[in-house]
């Protein structure tokens, strides 16, 4: 089970509103290599892990990415509030808006639905854990892409933040891979 | 449970701090899931955990909760659900 934190994981605080941004950051939210893709496929991926090492790891992982999850609808949140029908029209945000108004809905930049097709659970350590770097560095990619788009410091720092966290996964999933291959190829030796 | 006795000039410095350590056990429980025999990480973690205990129960007697399930705080009114809350942009 989990506890809430009232608090972010980062400290979020964007002055302008910027529904163009917002329209590309949405995609951390609800698209291919998004955070709810991501909490979602560590959270169901550990079931079958093999080791207590692995399976908190994806435990813990799986836990900040829906803090972080909550930082990008804060930034989405945050870049709608404020902004005048004329700056949605203007950003292209209003085939957004008449879907969901200034609400956060898990959708990507282009506005196709969430689904579980982003995600593999397949059962297997050494194929979740290999889906799970990749994913590490596509999320990456995503962030350095959002951030090439981006020019406001108030969205450049936790987004920045992001993506080195990214970073940080991307290491602890490669060091559990090497860890979970040294546990299988020892029950075969013996 | 005094709440004159004010730790910190005020609140956003509080929560500031209070994010900076929990993000450092965020990382280190994330580190030490593969490097379990690493004692003086170890030991580091532990004397975070102690800080942050503190600080969230001084933020906590101060300006509310933080986690509910370890806040005893509300009398006639339930302070859970007093705004901010995290997205807002007041925090």
């Amino acid at each position: 089970m989990w506890q809430y934190q009232k608090h972010l994981e980062y400290p979020i605080k964007i002055k302008n509103p910027d529904p163009r941004m917002a329209k590309l950051i949405i995609t951390q939210y609800g698209g291919g290599d998004g955070e709810l893709g991501a909490a979602l496929r560590y959270l169901s991926q550990r079931f079958t892990m093999p080791t207590g090492e692995t399976r908190g790891l994806l435990t813990d992982i799986g836990t900040e990415e829906l803090a972080h999850l909550e930082m990008i609808g804060t930034m989405c949140s945050q870049l709608l509030d404020g902004a005048s029908c004329k700056q949605l029209k203007e950003a292209g945000y209003d085939s957004n808006y008449v879907e969901h108004g200034i609400g956060v809905y898990p959708a990507n930049a282009a506005g196709v639905p969430f689904t579980a097709a982003y995600i593999q659970s397949k059962g297997d350590p050494v194929t979740d854990l290999t889906e799970n770097i990749a994913a590490e560095q596509k999320a990456k990619q995503t962030y350095e892409y959002l951030l090439d788009m981006a020019d406001d410091p108030d969205v450049i720092a936790p987004l920045r933040f992001l993506r080195e966290r990214e970073v940080v996964h991307l290491q602890r999933f490669g060091e559990a891979l090497q860890k979970v291959q040294e546990f299988n190829g020892r029950k075969k030796f013996y | 449970m005094e709440k004159d006795k004010i730790p910190y000039a005020n609140k956003a410095e509080c929560m500031r701090e209070i994010m900076a350590v929990n993000f450092a056990l965020i990382d280190l429980v994330q580190y030490l899931d593969t490097h379990p025999k690493d004692a003086e990480t170890i030991k580091l973690y532990n004397n975070l955990v102690c800080k942050y205990r503190s600080m969230v129960e001084n933020y906590q007697n101060i300006f509310g909760p933080l986690v509910i399930q370890t806040y005893d705080g509300s009398e006639d009114s339930w302070d859970w659900t007093d705004n901010p809350w995290p997205w807002n942009k007041e925090v």
